[in-house]
């Protein structure tokens, strides 16, 4: 047997799916990761739907609006598709432009109720990308040949082809909690079935949750796939709320960068994302989309990085138009006060521990760029600051 | 007399934890070589003050037990003494944040199986990849100087981030190496020493992805193999070593034999090629007898003799990130707190 080949880290490109919107671009370093599973969290009118059929949408532009000039695959699993919805995003969006259209979404038209349902359908899913995706480069098949050079094969060179052989670049499941919700019982509601140990299903969840994730990643992988997943969410009965805010709320405006992520609110109550820790697991990123009531009876939205191995732990204010999803500039926040910076202090070197200890960095500081404390930064802005973290996200 | 090659070793360079090793260069013990003339491990406590165990673990880790075929050594053998000491000879590999190195006595060490566990998002691939970027860190600094396999079962290596955290830490190591020519000291290059450099450093790490149990077991195989063409490979990397043993299984009894046999593997590659292997599990939640519950490591209690060194990762009362030794075989049980930056990992701000 031959050794395995190592993908080469200085060749790799890992490519982003794009929302279309410069703020929300640079808060997302570009968008959604191929090759890896986002999932996108939060209540039912945080603006979850609207991000992902934006998304449907944006991963069609061409390589120089920094798409990927792909198709989507969508599967909604909360009833009929919110195609009409889709339709006004691109009539508003994208008026009289024939690179970016409804016949480059593919819309799952089975009915996904139960896990085995979702199983199936991305069996399916298999099958058609290795039809669509067959043009990419190195084909379908092997392992360790990377993420991205393939992908990259895919995505260039086709420009000038028919629509039709574009790859399938985006796949959205909206929303997994819906589809797993009888599969075991939630944590926190613990109202499961009578015929089996609370525990066991749980056991039996989590099992189908990771064989899910696993396909999905092997996909993801292959093809040079991102995958965005919905979530739903529930009450955090172990936390309190405290006083209702007006606006952004404060834990998340004054979180200290580098810190735990700022407790997930919205709607003023302390929320969890849905089925538990096991799927945590099976994510390699996690947003938090939520609603907050504004002074004047206004609606702000935010989005958050609960964690991302490449992503601070940050938020940016989004808001809805009939044209879909726009990162906010946010004015307001821009003027609370900066948190205090801890002094820095001086370690005196031991001299006997020279060696190793002269390998060691200074202290972490906390580091706000200026300007940049809680607000979202403006679409010139440097990656990845929005929200004044400079401080990174453990994966 | 025949004096070893490793008796000029120096103490700093043994795997101790940090009280031990000061209270040793505080009481004028520099080398093996002193503590091979203490006089046994009484006579070491005698002139330390250490207790007679601490000193017997001196002893032991420094290769002169005192019994009588440490001071005459046979040529031409390796007693398990020297294997102790080229372990020790490797360089600890940092994580650049200086109370967990403390923690693990210096850094994660050659030879061995270090496991770190914790919740999603609490820093796992964060250190992974700054190990990765750190045993790259040349020898006329006191690293390792080597190379990495890092094998990614969750797509959570991400190549911009790596480069993030490279180009952080070789920053740093400029900066070092400017200060000391500054101080007059040039900087000593080691003869084909690699420069510390991006592009080198993310070419020192072999990222293999792997999709299923059966291309992780398949790749844990041929590590061997592919060590002794890399021989510059001084640590792998599983992250997770868990996500592919969490899905459809047929019985567990079967999954227990399939990672117990993996864990073996992982013991003895980590031992024959003096490598470190760092292996990141996931945690799960422990329904406890009497209600209750609380996060354990992932896979089960027959797993948990994989690691010789089990580390757990958490969120501290104070919100900060938390490295608890739940296990090792000589260090101190402890708790260090540290900080994901965007260069990497770094220790936090004292309090006063």
């Amino acid at each position: 047997m031959s050794l395995p080949v190592p993908i080469d880290l200085t060749k790799v490109e890992q490519p982003k799916s794009t929302l279309g919107c410069p703020i929300l671009d640079g808060f997302l370093r570009g968008g959604f990761a191929c090759g890896t599973v986002t999932e996108l969290t939060g209540e039912a009118s945080a603006g979850k739907t609207q991000l992902v059929l934006q998304s449907l949408l944006t991963v069609q532009l061409p390589e120089e609006e920094g798409g990927l000039a792909g198709k989507a695959v969508y599967f909604y699993t909360e009833g009929k598709p919110p195609v009409d919805r889709l339709k006004s995003i691109l009539e508003n969006r994208f008026p009289h432009r024939r690179d970016v259209c409804l016949d480059n979404v593919l819309v799952e038209s089975r009915a996904i109720s139960t896990p085995e349902a979702l199983q199936l359908s991305v069996r399916v899913l298999e099958g058609m990308l290795e039809k669509s995706n067959a043009g990419g480069a190195g084909g379908a098949g092997g392992s360790n040949t990377g993420t991205v050079s393939r992908a990259r094969g895919a995505g260039g060179g086709h420009r000038t082809a028919e629509l039709s052989s574009r790859p399938i670049r985006l796949v959205v499941i909206d929303s997994v909690a819906h589809v797993f919700r009888d599969a075991g019982a939630e944590e926190a509601g613990g109202g499961g079935g009578h015929d089996q140990p609370q525990v066991q299903q749980w056991h039996r969840r989590a099992t189908l949750l990771f064989t899910l994730a696993a396909a999905l990643k092997r996909l993801a992988d292959r093809y040079g796939l991102a995958v965005l997943l919905t979530n739903q969410i529930m009450d955090d009965i172990n936390h309190d709320t405290g006083a209702v805010e007006m606006g952004l709320p404060s834990t998340l405006r004054l979180h200290q960068p580098g810190s735990r992520a700022a407790p997930l609110v919205s709607s003023g109550r302390r929320v969890l994302p849905a089925l538990g820790l096991a799927w945590a697991n099976c994510v390699n990123t996690r947003l938090f989309a939520a609603r907050h009531e504004g002074w004047g009876g206004g609606v702000i939205r935010s989005l958050q990085v609960v964690f991302a191995p490449h992503l601070p732990h940050s938020y940016c204010c989004f808001r809805l138009d009939v044209d879909g999803v726009w990162g906010v500039d946010d004015e307001e926040d821009r003027q609370q006060p900066q948190p205090q910076q801890p002094p820095l202090q001086q370690q005196p070197l031991q001299p006997q521990l020279q060696a190793q200890q002269e390998l060691q960095p200074p202290q972490h500081r906390q580091q706000h760029p200026a300007g940049q404390v809680a607000g979202c930064a403006g679409a010139g802005s440097q990656v990845g600051l929005c929200g004044g973290a400079a401080v990174w996200q453990g994966g | 007399m025949h004096v070893s090659s490793s008796a000029r070793l120096e103490v700093v360079a043994l795997p101790l934890p940090p009280h031990l090793r000061n209270r040793l260069l505080a009481t004028g013990f520099g080398t093996v070589a002193d503590l091979e003339r203490a006089g046994g491990p009484m006579g070491l406590a005698r002139e330390t003050g250490l207790s007679p165990d601490e000193a017997h673990e001196v002893l032991q880790l420094a290769g002169a037990a005192g019994g009588p075929a440490s001071s005459n050594w046979r040529a031409g053998t390796v007693s398990a003494a020297d294997l102790l000491v080229a372990a020790a000879a490797t360089p600890r590999i940092i994580s650049m944040a200086r109370d967990l190195d403390a923690l693990l006595g210096g850094g994660v060490a050659a030879g061995q199986v270090t496991e770190f566990c914790g919740v999603p998002g609490v820093g796992k691939t964060q250190l992974g990849m700054q190990l990765a970027v750190n045993v790259q860190i040349p020898r006329s600094l006191s690293g390792p100087e080597g190379q990495a396999v890092y094998i990614d079962t969750e797509g959570s290596f991400m190549a911009e981030r790596c480069a993030d955290i490279a180009e952080g830490a070789v920053r740093h190591v400029q900066s070092i190496l400017e200060k000391k020519a500054s101080m007059g000291q040039p900087e000593l290059l080691h003869d084909g020493e690699r420069p510390f450099t991006l592009e080198n450093v993310m070419r020192g790490i072999y990222l293999f992805r792997v999709h299923d149990h059966v291309e992780q077991l398949g790749l844990v195989n041929m590590l061997p193999r592919f060590l002794e063409q890399y021989s510059q490979v001084r640590l792998i990397v599983i992250d997770s070593v868990t996500f592919h043993f969490r899905q459809d299984f047929p019985d567990m009894a079967q999954r227990t034999r399939v990672v117990t046999g993996m864990a073996q593997q992982l013991i003895s590659l980590a031992q024959t090629h003096n490598v470190a292997v760092v292996l990141m599990n996931q945690v799960t939640t422990k329904v406890l007898e009497g209600g209750g519950s609380k996060l354990v490591p992932a896979l089960g209690e027959s797993w948990g003799h994989a690691a010789s060194t089990r580390v757990m990762l958490t969120w501290g009362p104070d919100n900060e990130r938390h490295a608890q030794m739940i296990k090792s075989p000589h260090l101190p049980l402890g708790d260090a707190a540290f900080a994901v930056t965007a260069d990497g990992l770094r220790s936090l701000p004292r309090r006063r």
